[in-house]
């Protein structure tokens, strides 16, 4: 169970961290296309 | 005679057990509303599978194997994930990104509200579950039900029936659920925080190209979840494209409807009396509801972070709408916020946090499935 526990763990890190950075690049990505594409 | 009465002589107490609670997923559909479009078909499911000797599963007639219609189906959308995907095209086509894009900073709770799928893992594993399976249990948390059937199929199906009946059956719990785990972790002045509404405004090109370079995005960063996010926003932009509203308009109701039968029933292949009744499915149950507690109290803490480093306060009450039970969460918050004070407006943040736990939910089921594959 211990190794099965460190695996979650380190799950918790690598799927956290990922949906945070893959969610922060569309946030900029967002961020760009406001920018070069306004509203008329 | 002997033939007649076997139907009736054959049956189980466990097989009579199941039909009851397909009566109550009926129940619960029907008369309580709560997602019916899944619950009325898995309700009848469960009882169609229950049946001994029936040709709705595949079973041996006079030394043959004869296959069961449901068993055809599993394997037709279930097993080859078609359902699940096809499902995704229409929820796509639902969601106007609008909000969202008008205030892409709530894509940020998108990400904290899932927080609940990855506590639940590590709980799940306590309870010595493997871990393959701890992950298909903490995906429950994703609050999004075709995600929630993707990812367990391909690492857990053995569990497919307690996830998928867990999954939808909190999400039409949500507007219980969530005041509770908001009202546990804010006080009554952080859910009065008012917001003033600033929105940027968006283009109609930028509501194009924004799925086509989200789909791009995801099959650089996490390519296993292309499937999920690469249905989604194909729907998107048959919504936003301007030129294919037919299309658009048969992804929002004819498929997703044609679809939402056939996945309803054939789920139900997972909810025989053998594979169902067990204290795995106890655990899991309980396990889904405390993944939907921790994806809101995950979003709230993560409002209130941010509330330290702000100047503007955000409502922390945001953070909890960034699961995915669109737009049910948004409402629920909307509905807290004007409880707290009547003229607090705080819908269209709460619209856009919600929206974006869409996105963030099948990239967390992509993750997982990567960190596995």
């Amino acid at each position: 169970m211990l190794e099965n526990l460190k695996i979650a763990f380190e799950l918790m890190g690598f799927g956290m961290g990922g949906v945070f950075l893959v969610l922060f690049i569309i946030y900029l990505v967002a961020k760009l296309l406001l920018k070069l594409l306004p509203a008329k | 005679m002997e033939t007649l009465i076997e139907g009736i002589t054959a049956i189980t107490f466990n097989q009579i057990i199941m039909m009851l609670i397909g009566g109550i997923l009926m129940y619960l559909g029907i008369k309580k509303e709560y997602e019916p479009t899944l619950l009325v078909p898995m309700g009848l499911g469960a009882i169609l599978v229950n049946f001994p000797k029936t040709g709705v599963l595949t079973q041996m007639v006079g030394g043959t194997k004869a296959e069961g219609v449901l068993d055809v189906l599993f394997k037709a959308g279930i097993t080859t994930e078609l359902f699940p995907l096809l499902i995704f095209i229409g929820i796509g086509a639902m969601i106007d990104f609008g909000p969202l894009l008008q205030n892409p900073f709530m894509l940020l709770f998108g990400a904290a509200a899932q927080f609940g799928i990855f506590f639940v893992i590590i709980v799940a594993v306590l309870f010595g579950f493997d871990i393959k399976e701890a992950a298909s249990i903490g995906i429950i948390g994703a609050a999004d039900g075709p995600t929630a059937i993707f990812v367990s199929n391909q690492l857990a199906e053995n569990l497919l029936g307690p996830i998928t009946v867990a999954a939808y059956s909190y999400m039409a719990l949500v507007p219980i659920i969530q005041p509770m785990a908001i009202k546990a972790v804010t006080t009554k002045k952080e859910r009065q925080i008012r917001m003033t509404y600033k929105a940027e405004s968006v283009s109609k090109t930028t509501k194009i190209l924004f799925p086509i370079i989200v789909t791009i995005l995801a099959g650089f960063i996490a390519p296993i979840s292309l499937p999920l996010v690469g249905f989604l926003m194909f729907g998107n932009l048959l919504r936003e494209c301007g030129v294919l509203d037919r299309l658009s308009a048969t992804a929002q109701n004819e498929l997703v409807n044609i679809v939402s039968i056939l996945l309803g029933l054939t789920i139900s292949v997972k909810l025989q009396a053998d594979q169902f009744l067990n204290l795995q499915t106890l655990m899991i149950i309980a396990f889904g509801l405390v993944a939907f507690v921790m994806d809101s109290i995950g979003g709230v803490l993560f409002a209130k972070l941010l509330n330290v480093f702000r100047k503007q306060k955000i409502n922390p009450m945001i953070g909890a709408a960034g699961i995915s039970a669109f737009p049910m969460s948004s409402r629920v918050i909307q509905k807290m916020a004007s409880d707290e004070d009547p003229k607090n407006f705080v819908l269209m943040y709460a619209v856009g946090a919600n929206v974006s736990g869409q996105i963030g939910s099948v990239i967390a089921g992509g993750l997982l499935l990567s960190f596995f594959m």
